[in-house]
């Protein structure tokens, strides 16, 4: 969301190739929380794209993907 | 083996100082049951499920449900299951809650509820006033959920509500309240949209329980590449970002630690 960013050109050819081919983009409410720190939700183009919101079904997943994504952490 | 099996649900209990018979045996407690019974048969796709035969015999009252072996095996499994582990927690939440309207009515009429299938020849389970087959309550969390689908009717006399057309769920129901309804200026059928909305999820099975759907949003959602809109968007959102390195930025913010 900012075209003074140099990968700005890629990412929208991909936006743009996604909705043109009817490929559903989706956004985790994590991402939008994270986006949120600096930006403003009523920035992002929420027409074009689903939510996907982080609920306890989604949390209990957390530790078999944290073991897969990031396995130098030690879990307790 | 033959292609048809049969199921009875055997009703004990009294009407006023009279044992229960086909004779006082009021026909709304006939047509919960039908419909709980299909309900336990065939939970889903009920529009391709093979015929359910019905007939009440004497003794006290006993409802008798025809329909294919294949669904009475399956039923069968089921009773045992639900007997052995003296929980409903497992099943589907149709075949759930049919369980827990038995057992309500059970409680409400003094009624004991004996149910076998044409493939053994004891009862296989009994619901009493004293038995408790009814999910524990505390596997159901609240989720806040979106659906995106089309909008194909909105109202309702006594409930108002949105009915969606998903690709996920298939056509859910959602209650909006009356106001929300009102207020709305623009035609919203056969538009699509978003819903954010509140509603029970199962913490074990992650099934979510498309009957406890509220309102929380609407949002508007058509994906179609248009350069206006986001042009329009990046424009606001840049400022935001000047001078940022997101790489290093998302890096810090998340703790820094290796991915």
């Amino acid at each position: 969301m900012n075209d003074e960013d140099p990968l700005h050109k890629n990412a929208k050819g991909y936006y743009r190739y996604f909705l043109e081919n009817d490929i559903i983009l989706k956004v985790s409410t994590i991402t939008i929380a994270e986006y949120c720190v600096l930006g403003k939700l009523e920035d992002l183009p929420l027409r074009d794209i689903q939510i996907i919101p982080f609920n306890l079904e989604h949390a209990k997943k957390q530790e078999s993907l944290q073991k897969l994504f990031s396995p130098k952490i030690r879990l307790q | 083996m033959d292609k048809i099996g049969n199921i009875e649900i055997k009703v004990i209990g009294k009407s006023g100082i009279n044992d229960l018979t086909p004779d006082n045996y009021d026909i709304k407690h006939i047509a919960n049951l039908l419909q709980d019974v299909e309900d336990l048969l065939y939970p889903n796709n009920k529009k391709n499920r093979s015929l359910i035969a019905y007939d009440i015999k004497e003794g006290s009252v006993r409802h008798i449900f025809k329909t294919s072996m294949q669904a009475i095996i399956g039923f069968s499994a089921i009773l045992g299951q639900v007997q052995a582990n003296n929980s409903i927690d497992f099943l589907d939440i149709k075949t759930a809650l049919a369980f827990e309207n038995i057992q309500t009515l059970s409680i409400q009429k003094d009624y004991t509820f004996e149910i076998k299938t044409s493939l053994k020849d004891d009862y296989e389970l009994s619901i009493t006033p004293q038995s408790k087959f009814y999910r524990t309550e505390n596997i159901w969390v609240d989720a806040e959920l979106y659906f995106y689908g089309v909008l194909t009717n909105a109202g309702g006399k006594n409930k108002a509500n949105i009915h969606l057309d998903t690709s996920d769920y298939g056509s859910i129901i959602i209650d909006t309240g009356k106001d929300f309804l009102e207020e709305q200026e623009q035609n919203l059928l056969y538009r699509k949209y978003g819903v954010r909305a509140s509603g029970k999820q199962n913490i074990e099975t992650g099934e979510i329980d498309t009957r406890s759907l509220k309102l929380i949003q609407l949002i508007d959602y058509d994906p179609k590449f248009d350069s206006d809109y986001l042009n329009d968007l990046i424009s606001r959102a840049k400022k935001n970002w000047k001078g940022i390195n997101p790489d290093e930025w998302l890096l810090n913010l998340r703790g820094g630690y290796e991915v």
